[in-house]
């Protein structure tokens, strides 16, 4: 069991490798699972649920990525504030509302997070990652491959720095 | 059961209001309503279209892999299709019965599953609606709100969410992707130290269950008459049952009941479900309409679910649960209970049921045994049926002879209310939906009528951006009348 000071970043990668693009978080947290670093969290699952609370903690900065229809290309960092999701419809939960969330439940600030989007157009059942979105996968990739090269107790501050 | 706004005479000469939250991918339905130029609703459609393709995801595939693969169907409810496909593929291998500890494994899984995802639909999906009102101010109706006036509400959802993915886990190996069901039995025992951390917490647990049922109870009968008339409608109730009548989750035979409560069919083994329910194509929805052969395509549309699950047992063998359910048929009055709002209270029943079931489940010995797999003579053809979280999920597989599935049909519990998400969002824009502004807890109404029966929509995916909610009321000319648009912030335009 890790503990809290043996941890620099916890990543939460979620998706569906059978749907298309979507499976560009399950392929990035095999990816940072096979790095193997010291400090770092990965967290894959197929939908950001609530329960993710419990794998937040005020002092370890968390990083989540997830396939995006937000940007047209390539990838992009954000930091992200706690927040609240609009509709109760939907099974899922944004990373804002679970920083959102992790506040009010646990009465403590949240940690400071980022949202890496990873352009996607297409998610059919039965699909492979598309071209097009291969190589958006493959410059994240990099990009997080220069981030995560560094010492793991100052990830959090590179990714300030890159956002 | 008519099928009163499903289609509109002269339509061509209505105008339009378009709920749509949405493109395909992002895991939503769409509502169309037709209004004519007196403002009054003609028609009321919900398409869902997610649904599409499950067949052949998984033909060509070998049987045995399929209980693993089809956990990609759903990011929701995985294992319940893998929990179902394992006991299709136990026939294609000749296992006509598990042993004894194999069944009660996939129980504890199914019950887990079914606990956490009961906890995520009441704590946070519905409470917010139900403490506070449908059209109350979107400010304060949210998880947050609730937390402001019920503090732990929202921990203890995740606690009881997080607790059945700890028995998932224990069972399949993995939260996700895990590999617990395989042909003729499980793959791994339950280890003593397994079940007893799982022992650890289950008394908290079953407390809050209580708690939970006791407040979903409160929620429904605070605002009783109201409730009862939201989104209601007269159906027919199919589920499995124990060959005792006793409520059954995992195995069981198939009942259906009529509106009255009468016996439509009985003890009909699901392996023979092909002979009581058939889909109907309709040439405006992705999503077919199930319905039983007996009664026909028009009047023969049934409920499944936490409702129709309560409605069609005669007792539930756990006692806290029982006495619950006792209380909740106490609302029909010797009749089945009709309300679309009752299913709230229904699942928050099965989810002390659940935590009750777990408990028989740990403290028997049989659960820790080792022998967990049979074998027998290859078979072509694979029917498994479980009660899922949402109602009655049906696998059905042919098999070729290089062990490749040929041929596959899925029902699964969510297209088996489709005729009656249909139903109650006719029920609410008949009564609310008739001016010519659309507004935000008008919307809500038509979300609180669907979200009641707690579809799976998410099937596909939830990538960041694909969050808008989008209305629109349009005259036939294409003049725009009203929109309102929920973007992917939660912000209205």
């Amino acid at each position: 069991m890790d503990t809290t000071a043996d941890r620099s970043l916890v990543v939460f990668a979620w998706g569906n490798a059978s749907r298309g693009d979507d499976g560009i978080g399950p392929e990035i947290a095999r990816r940072l699972a096979s790095l193997e670093l010291p400090g770092l969290r990965v967290i894959e699952d197929f939908q950001l649920q609530i329960e993710h609370v419990m794998d937040l903690d005020a002092d370890v900065p968390a990083l989540f990525i997830d396939a995006s229809v937000a940007i047209d290309e390539g990838f992009r960092i954000e930091r992200i504030e706690p927040g609240l999701d609009p509709s109760l419809s939907t099974h899922a939960v944004s990373p804002a509302a679970l920083l959102g969330l992790y506040e009010q439940t646990l009465q403590t600030p949240a940690p400071e997070a980022w949202l890496l989007h990873v352009a996607a157009t297409s998610f059919e059942l039965g699909e492979a990652i598309s071209e097009q979105t291969s190589h958006n996968l493959d410059a994240a990739w990099s990009f997080l491959e220069q981030v995560l090269g560094g010492s793991p107790h100052t990830l959090g501050a590179r990714l300030a720095a890159a956002a | 059961m008519s099928r009163e706004l499903e289609t509109a005479d002269n339509r061509e000469s209505l105008k339009r209001v378009v709920i749509e939250p949405l493109t395909r991918v992002e895991g939503h339905g769409k509502v169309t309503l037709l209004a004519d130029d007196d403002n009054i609703i003609r028609e009321a459609r919900l398409h869902i279209v997610e649904f599409r393709g499950f067949e052949r995801f998984i033909q060509g595939r070998p049987y045995w892999d399929v209980p693993v693969v089809v956990q990609r169907l759903c990011g929701i409810c995985p294992v319940s299709h893998h929990l179902a496909a394992g006991k299709a593929i136990d026939r294609i291998a000749g296992a006509e019965k598990i042993t004894a500890t194999a069944k009660k494994l996939r129980e504890l899984a199914h019950f887990g599953q079914i606990l956490q995802s009961h906890a995520l639909h009441f704590f946070h999906l519905a409470s917010p609606d139900l403490l506070f009102g449908f059209e109350s101010d979107i400010a304060k109706r949210n998880i947050f709100g609730v937390i402001q006036e019920h503090e732990d509400i929202a921990l203890k959802g995740i606690r009881l969410r997080k607790y059945g993915q700890e028995v998932i886990k224990a069972i399949l190996g993995k939260r996700i992707h895990g590999t617990g069901a395989i042909p003729g039995g499980m793959n791994k025992p339950l280890t003593a130290e397994e079940r007893d951390t799982l022992l650890v917490d289950l008394d908290e647990i079953t407390a809050w269950a209580k708690d939970a049922v006791d407040l979903a109870r409160d929620c429904y009968l605070g605002n009783e008459d109201y409730n009862a008339r939201f989104g209601s409608m007269s159906s027919n109730f199919l589920s499995l049952v124990r060959e005792d009548g006793a409520l059954e989750l995992y195995d069981g035979k198939l009942r259906a009941r009529d509106h009255n409560g009468d016996t439509i069919f009985d003890q009909v083994s699901d392996q023979q479900y092909y002979e009581h329910i058939r889909e109907e194509v309709r040439n405006w929805s992705y999503m077919k309409f199930p319905y039983l052969v007996e009664l026909g395509a028009d009047a023969g549309w049934y409920r499944v679910g936490p409702l129709a699950r309560l409605n069609n047992c005669d007792y539930i063998d756990t006692p806290l649960a029982e006495a619950e359910r006792e209380r909740f048929m106490e609302l029909g009055g010797g009749s089945p209970v009709h309300a679309s709002l009752a299913y709230h209270w229904a699942r928050m029943i099965e989810l002390l049921h659940c935590a009750e079931k777990i408990r028989e489940l740990l403290d028997d010995p049989v659960t820790l045994g080792s022998d967990i797999v049979v074998t027998g003579e290859r078979q072509s053809t694979g029917i498994g049926v479980i009660e899922a979280t949402r109602g009655t999920l049906f696998h059905h597989y042919e098999v070729d002879d290089d062990d490749m599935i040929r041929k596959a049909n899925l029902i699964v519990s969510t297209t088996n209310n489709n005729q009656a998400m249909n139903e109650a969002i006719r029920q609410v824009a008949k009564d609310k939906l008739n001016g010519e502004e659309i507004t935000e807890p008008l919307l809500n109404n038509i979300e609180v009528a669907v979200r009641a029966y707690d579809p799976c929509l998410s099937c596909a995916t939830h990538a960041v951006g694909k969050m808008p909610l989008a209305v629109e009321l349009r005259r036939t000319s294409g003049e725009l009348v009203h929109r309102l648009q929920r973007d992917s912030n939660g912000h209205y335009s």
